[in-house]
C-alpha cells in the first residue's frame, strides 16, 4: 500500500492548514468565512469606535440645550435635529452610546460570573447542592424580569450601578442553567475522570479543567446577554427608571416618547442605534457559535 | 392474563401523582417569591415604612406611623414577614398610597386587559411563527427563507417598545388607520358588538408589536423541529404511501413539530408579561403594565410588590398548565417511564 492511500496521511494533508493554528486561530478561520458574522463584527467595531471617539470629535453636551426645541434634521444645523427641549440628538447618540455599551458589558460580565458561580457547582456536584442551587435559580427566574428589576430600582434608586445590578439580577438564571448543563456534561468526560483519578482537587477540576472547556457556549451566552442588556436597559429607562443624570439611548427614547408625533427623529434614531448594535452583537454571537460548533451550522 | 389496573389507569395515576408533586412545588415557589419580595423591601436603604409609603413624600408623618402599626413594621423582622406573607395568602397586599385602594383590587381591575393582550399576542406569535417556520423548513435555501430568517433576526434586535412606537407613527399618525392609545374610544356606542369591534381595533397594534417579537423566536424553533421531523421515518412512510405533500406537512409533520413551540410558549408567559408592560405603556393599554408604570412614577412600592407576586402566581399557573398539557398531548412523554 502506498503511503498516499494511508487514511492518516490523507487526513493530515487536509488538516495541515488547520493544524498549524491554535484552537482560537481555527475558530477565527471559521468565523472569517461567515459573511454575516463578519458584517456584524465590522458594524460592532464601527459602533464602538464612534462611541469612544465620537464625543471627542463632536463636542456637544448631550444635556445642553443648543437649538430651538423640535428642530427637525432638515431645518437646522444639527444633523439629526433636536429633541423636545432643544438638545442635540447626535450628541446624545454618541455620548449616550458610551454609557449604554458600558452598562451592557458590565451587566453581561456580572451575569456570566453569577451564573457560573451558581450553575457550575450545581452541575458538577449534583445531589443536594444541585437541588438547592437550582431552586434558588428558579426563584429568580419565575417572576417577570422587568417587574423584579423595577422593584429593585424603585427601592434602591435608579443609578447606573443599580441598573447594572438589576439587569444581572434578572438575567443570571439563564446562564446558571446553561453552566449547569455544561458542567454536568463535562464532569463525566474521560479527561475529567482522569484528572480525578490522578487526585486533582474539586476546585482544580472545576477551574482548570472543566471551565476552559465550558467557555465557548458561555461566551456565546455572554454576547446574547449583552444584547439583551441593551434592550432591557432601554426598556427600564423608557419606564422612567434610567439614571436621569446620565444620557443613554434608553433615556433618550423614554424622555422623547410623549412627543413622538412632533419629533419622530428624536425617537427613531436612538432606536435605530440600539437596533444596529444588538443586531451586530447577535450576528457576532451566532458567528462565534458556528465557529466553535461547525456541525450545528447545518441547522 | 393478570388482573390489575389497566395501563390507562396506571398512566392516569402517574399523571395525577406528578401533578400533586408539581402543585406542591408551585406553592413552595410562590411562598419563596413572596418572602423574597418582602425581604427586598426590608433590605432597601431607609426606613421601611417610609419606603413603603413612597419615597416621593406621598405620606404624612401620621400616615407613616399608621403604616408602621398596621403592617407591624415596628416589630422584629420575622414577625413582619409572617404578617405580610399571611396577608398576601389571603390576597391582601396592602393599600396603594396614591390610589388609596387595596392593591389587589387595583391589580384585579387591570389583569383582564393584560391577559387579553398577552393571549392575543401569543396566538399571533405561535400561528405566524409556525407558518413561517414550516415555510423556511421546506425550502431552506430559497430566497424567501433567507428573508424570513433575516426578519426574525431583526424582530429580535429592536427594543419591543420602540417597534411599538414605530408602528404607532406609521399606522396611527401617518396613515391614520388605527387608534393610537387606550382600549376603547370615548365616542364608541353601547352595543356589545360595537364595543368589541372597537376593542379589536385598539388591540391590533399592541398585540402585533408583542406578537412580532416572539414570532421571530418561534419561527426559528419550529423551523428546527420541522427540519428534524421531516427527516424522520414516519414522514418518509407517509410520503411512500403516496400521501399528498400538503397532507404530509400540515397533518403528519406539523403535529409533532409544533410541540416544542407550544411548550416554550407556555413557559414564556413571564417574558410575555414583561414585554406586555412595555407595550402597554406605549399604547396606554389599561392593563397591569400601565399600572406598573404609574406605580413607578409615584414610587408606589405596595403596588409593585403586589404585582410582582400576583404575576409570579400567573406565571406559575401557566407553567403548571403547560407542563400538564404537553404530557397529555404528547404520548411519548405521557407513556414514558418516569
Amino acid at each position: 500500500m502506498s503511503s498516499e492511500h494511508d487514511p492518516a496521511v490523507l487526513i493530515d494533508a487536509v488538516d495541515e492548514d488547520a493544524r498549524a493554528r491554535s484552537p482560537l486561530g481555527e475558530a477565527w478561520f471559521m468565523f472569517r468565512r461567515n459573511r454575516a458574522a463578519l458584517f456584524g463584527l465590522i458594524l460592532l467595531v464601527a459602533i464602538f469606535l464612534l462611541t469612544i471617539f465620537g464625543p471627542m470629535l463632536y463636542e456637544n453636551e448631550p444635556f445642553r440645550i443648543v437649538a430651538r426645541p423640535r428642530t427637525s434634521p432638515s431645518e437646522g444645523d444639527l444633523l439629526l435635529g433636536s429633541d423636545y427641549l432643544g438638545r442635540d440628538t447626535l450628541a446624545g447618540l454618541l455620548t449616550g452610546g458610551r454609557v449604554t455599551l458600558l452598562i451592557a458589558v458590565f451587566a453581561g460580565t456580572m451575569t456570566v460570573l453569577i451564573g457560573l458561580l451558581i450553575g457550575g457547582p450545581a452541575g458538577y456536584f449534583g445531589g443536594r447542592v444541585e437541588s438547592v442551587l437550582m431552586r434558588l435559580t428558579e426563584l429568580f427566574q419565575v417572576p417577570p424580569a422587568i417587574l423584579l428589576a423595577m422593584l429593585v430600582l424603585v427601592l434602591w434608586g435608579p443609578t447606573v450601578i443599580n441598573l447594572v445590578l438589576a439587569i444581572s439580577l434578572v438575567a443570571w438564571p439563564q446562564t446558571a442553567r446553561l453552566s449547569r448543563g455544561e458542567f454536568l456534561r463535562l464532569r463525566n468526560v474521560e479527561f475529567v475522570r482522569a484528572a480525578k483519578a490522578a487526585g486533582a482537587s474539586d476546585l482544580r477540576i472545576l477551574t482548570r479543567i472543566i471551565l476552559p472547556n465550558a467557555l465557548p457556549p458561555l461566551i456565546v451566552n455572554a454576547t446574547l446577554i449583552i444584547g439583551g442588556a441593551i434592550l432591557f436597559e432601554a426598556g427600564l429607562s423608557f419606564l422612567g427608571l434610567g439614571d436621569p443624570n446620565v444620557m443613554t439611548w434608553g433615556l433618550m427614547l423614554g424622555s422623547s416618547r410623549p412627543y413622538v408625533f412632533d419629533t419622530w427623529w428624536a425617537v427613531t434614531f436612538p432606536g435605530l442605534a440600539i437596533f444596529f448594535t444588538v443586531l451586530a452583537i447577535s450576528l457576532v454571537g451566532d458567528g462565534i457559535n458556528d465557529a466553535f460548533n461547525p456541525k450545528l451550522r447545518e441547522r | 392474563m393478570t388482573e390489575g389496573p389497566s395501563p390507562r389507569a396506571k398512566t392516569l395515576q402517574r399523571l395525577g401523582r406528578m401533578f400533586v408533586i408539581r402543585l406542591g412545588h408551585a406553592v413552595f415557589l410562590l411562598l419563596a417569591v413572596t418572602i423574597f419580595t418582602f425581604t427586598l423591601l426590608h433590605l432597601a436603604p431607609g426606613d421601611a415604612a417610609q419606603v413603603w409609603a413612597g419615597a416621593q413624600g406621598g405620606a404624612s408623618a401620621e400616615q407613616i406611623e399608621q403604616i408602621r402599626v398596621e403592617y407591624g413594621l415596628d416589630r422584629p423582622f420575622p414577625q413582619q414577614l409572617a404578617s405580610y406573607v399571611g396577608n398576601a395568602a389571603t390576597g391582601d397586599f396592602g393599600d396603594s398610597f396614591f390610589f388609596r385602594q387595596p392593591v389587589s383590587e387595583l391589580v384585579l381591575a387591570r389583569v383582564w386587559p393584560t391577559i387579553l393582550l398577552v393571549l392575543t399576542s401569543l396566538g399571533i406569535a405561535i400561528l405566524g411563527g409556525v407558518i413561517l417556520g414550516v415555510w423556511t423548513a421546506r425550502r431552506p435555501t430559497a430566497p424567501s427563507s433567507h428573508v424570513i430568517t433575516a426578519v426574525a433576526l431583526f424582530g429580535f434586535s429592536a427594543p419591543i417598545f420602540w417597534t411599538g412606537i414605530m408602528l404607532l407613527l406609521i399606522f396611527s399618525s401617518w396613515l391614520n388607520l388605527l387608534p393610537s392609545h387606550g382600549m376603547n374610544s370615548v365616542t364608541v356606542g353601547d352595543g356589545f358588538f360595537e364595543q368589541a369591534w372597537d376593542t379589536f381595533l385598539h388591540l391590533i397594534l399592541p398585540a402585533s408589536t408583542l406578537g412580532f417579537f416572539y414570532m421571530a423566536q418561534y419561527s426559528r424553533i419550529s423551523r428546527v423541529s420541522m427540519l428534524e421531523v421531516l427527516g424522520s421515518d414516519y414522514v418518509r412512510t407517509a410520503r411512500a404511501k403516496g400521501l399528498k405533500e400538503r397532507s404530509v406537512i400540515w397533518k403528519h409533520a406539523l403535529r409533532n413539530a409544533v410541540i416544542p413551540v407550544v411548550t416554550i410558549a407556555g413557559f414564556q408567559v413571564g417574558a410575555l408579561l414583561s414585554g406586555g408592560i412595555l407595550v402597554e405603556t406605549v399604547f396606554e393599554w389599561p392593563g397591569m403594565g400601565r399600572l406598573a408604570f404609574e406605580a413607578v412614577l409615584r414610587r408606589d412600592t405596595p403596588i409593585l410588590m403586589g404585582m410582582l407576586i400576583i404575576s409570579t402566581f400567573i406565571v406559575i399557573v401557566a407553567n403548571l398548565l403547560t407542563d400538564v398539557a404537553y404530557r397529555v398531548i404528547d404520548p411519548r412523554i405521557r407513556f414514558a417511564k418516569p
